[in-house]
């Protein structure tokens, strides 16, 4: 249906390419979907509004499932192929977030289902529904919504204008001058982000967000959700990016903005980020475990009592830890989403597509499982000779010699300071540093000196 | 270093669009991206890749049940070959590296098309080994690039830049391989000074 759209060439070559792509996917599936679009005119546009805010029940069968489907292919046609603008009163003025948010929501546990059809293969009608439909739901069709929303409301160009300090109504448009197109445009970047994330693609997931500014001034804090779903999904994309130093600067910031406002948000959106707010905490433990640090007392004490026990054997490392850190990224990372129906005939291609993303993640952790170790031996000497600590360790002095390297590595990280989310440069991120020099180990620290500042000021303070 | 990122980035767009088209695949367009994300380890391009791909590609082998029609065995085996490449280096097991990239001729085809790989790599582990190393047994360094006699002495002189002193490499002291002690100063600021006169 949405070859119809405005396509989406976001200004970008790769962008042009997808939509290439995916005009010789549509002749594939031809337009079957002429006659639904015409349905529109006559029905309710009111109760279509507030039925694309709505989530499925749970229990939603198949056939609710491909007709949601369609209500959301009329809504986003009639929104972006009338002639000009429409002219709607939004229900409420979270609508738009919630509708971007139900539509992928949807898009996300129906790719999961289907996934379930596909391994299990004993529904025979289910598989032939899902077989004759093979682009309902579809990638493509999402992400087209998403590119054309935003490109019909400018809302790129509105953002980079205001980054620039000038006036964003100069660059809106005829669309992008209504509230309504502004706001789903908006937070189709915002869900955007999501999607590429659950499409395994990280750095692209973190490049969607480039026009929008992460502080207090943005658009998407307003909306409690909105906010909370775009630190997840950022701090997780930094993580798999092995940037775990602005992975827990997200989670945190996050975190510690929950835990202060919680007071005020005792409402339903506030029980529907509960258990976010628990896989964030799960997260911000494995980003704990590679990159150690300071965190804020009230997360810190946050973690304590939710993980305790585990968050001291993550932190340990070491082989035991491994079932642990594979616990807590089942639990805690998105559903993943396979960007292709599966294959129905072959139900062992069909894995899980959690499961590919933690055997990546797992590797990683495998590497550095040993580094924890290796940094408390070395934190006690100032030199230390490699074949000695090798038999502390009861390693061979050449394996030593490797995880000393891979340590080495692991403490250089890109940091963000300024710019895109992507921008950042590579810094020395541990507290700990050291060299070889043939067989001997150099260890020098980083310490933080005497804070007298506050000292003085209080003694200056009781003195006068 | 910009063209190097746009190179990378169109690298994994690449595989983006075929993430959508799996009848668009060429399997070994895979492999070479695959190949060439390897010559920038340590940086995650490699594992960024690899979200990329099905979800098969990673499921362990089984030859008995992977029957020739279930599709694209061969990419699996591949993709899982270069995996193990990957882990190896970045274990910073250099030795272990060049010895499993001997061990099968499948490598040796999945490497050929990126030109000068083994030299790529060289320096890659150079780089790696600069940063944390001042001074290193020649012989464990011969193993780490793979380099014997007057190749190791051209690599490691000329290339590199690094002396060899007898039986040892000495490495130029550098940011990363310094290892100074630092004290992290309080950075007062002139209004907290405004603070203790009020």
């Amino acid at each position: 249906m949405s070859a119809k759209f405005q396509n989406g060439e976001v200004g970008s070559d790769d962008e042009e390419a997808m939509v290439v792509d995916y005009h010789t996917q549509v002749q594939y599936d031809g337009m079957e979907d002429l006659d639904r679009v015409s349905s529109m005119g006559g029905q309710d546009i009111h109760a279509q509004l507030q039925a694309a805010a709505t989530p499925l029940e749970f229990q939603a069968t198949l056939e609710t499932k491909f007709a949601s489907y369609d209500n959301y292919c009329n809504l986003f046609h009639f929104i972006l192929n009338s002639d000009g603008p429409v002219d709607l009163d939004t229900p409420s003025s979270s609508w738009a977030w919630d509708v971007i948010d139900e539509f992928i929501y949807q898009f996300n546990s129906f790719c999961g289902y289907r996934q379930k059809i596909a391994l299990k293969g004993d529904n025979e009608e289910e598989i032939q529904s899902l077989r004759d439909n093979p682009n309902t739901w579809g990638c493509y069709s999402v992400l087209n919504v998403l590119y054309s929303l935003i490109q019909r409301s400018q809302i790129s160009e509105q953002l980079a204008a205001t980054k620039r300090g000038e006036d964003p109504k100069l660059y809106a448009g005829e669309y992008g001058s209504r509230p309504m197109y502004q706001m789903l445009g908006y937070f189709s970047i915002v869900g955007l982000l999501r999607v590429h994330c659950l499409l395994g693609d990280f750095s692209l997931a973190l490049k969607t967000l480039d026009d929008i500014e992460l502080n207090k001034k943005s658009m998407f804090p307003r909306v409690m959700a909105a906010h909370f779903s775009t630190y997840y999904y950022v701090g997780f994309s930094y993580m798999m990016m092995r940037r775990y130093a602005d992975a827990i600067r997200m989670f945190s910031h996050i975190l510690v903005y929950v835990s202060r406002t919680k007071n005020f948000q005792k409402n339903a959106q506030y029980d529907s980020i509960t258990k976010k707010n628990d896989q964030m905490y799960a997260l911000i433990a494995i980003c704990v475990a590679f990159h150690p640090t300071r965190l804020d007392d009230t997360i810190h004490t946050a973690l304590r009592e939710k993980y305790g026990e585990q968050f001291n054997r993550l932190q340990r490392g070491g082989p035991e830890a491994l079932p642990l850190f594979e616990e807590l990224f089942r639990s805690a990372c998105p559903k993943f989403i396979n960007p292709t129906p599966p294959e129905f005939d072959s139900p062992e291609l069909n894995i899980d597509p959690v499961e590919h993303h933690l055997r990546i993640f797992m590797d990683e952790v495998k590497n550095n499982m040993m580094s924890p170790t290796v940094k408390s031996y070395l934190k006690l000497y100032t030199t230390m000779d490699l074949k000695k600590l090798a038999g502390f360790l009861e390693v061979d002095p050449e394996k030593l010699r490797c995880w000393l390297l891979v340590n080495k590595q692991r403490n250089r990280q890109v940091r963000w300071s300024e710019g895109g989310l992507l921008a950042g440069e590579t810094v020395h991120s541990s507290d700990l540093d050291y060299a070889l020099e043939g067989d001997l180990i150099h260890v020098a620290e980083a310490k933080v000196g005497r804070k007298l500042v506050d000292w003085y000021l209080r003694n200056l303070a009781r003195t006068y | 270093m910009y063209l190097f990122i746009q190179r990378k980035y169109l690298l994994t767009q690449r595989l983006h669009r075929y993430q959508f088209n799996p009848h668009l695949t060429r399997d070994e367009t895979i492999t070479n991206v695959l190949v060439k994300s390897l010559t920038v380890f340590p940086d995650p391009d490699f594992s960024l890749c690899l979200s990329l791909l099905p979800s098969h590609t990673l499921a362990p082998l089984n030859s008995s049940v992977h029957a020739p029609a279930a599709g694209d065995a061969p990419l699996s085996e591949a993709v899982q070959k270069l995996n193990d490449l990957k882990n190896l280096l970045e274990g910073a097991d250099y030795t272990a590296f060049w010895a499993t990239l001997d061990s099968d001729d499948l490598y040796a085809d999945l490497v050929a098309d990126v030109s000068g790989f083994d030299e790529l790599m060289r320096v890659r582990i150079a780089a790696t080994v600069s940063q944390a190393v001042r001074e290193v047994d020649r012989g464990i360094l011969e193993s780490w690039l793979n380099l014997q006699g007057k190749e190791f002495e051209h690599f490691v002189g000329t290339v590199c830049g690094w002396n060899v002193d007898g039986s040892n490499i000495k490495i130029p002291i550098n940011k990363d391989n310094e290892a100074k002690g630092t004290v992290v100063r309080e950075n007062v600021k002139f209004d907290r000074k405004c603070e203790t006169e009020r």
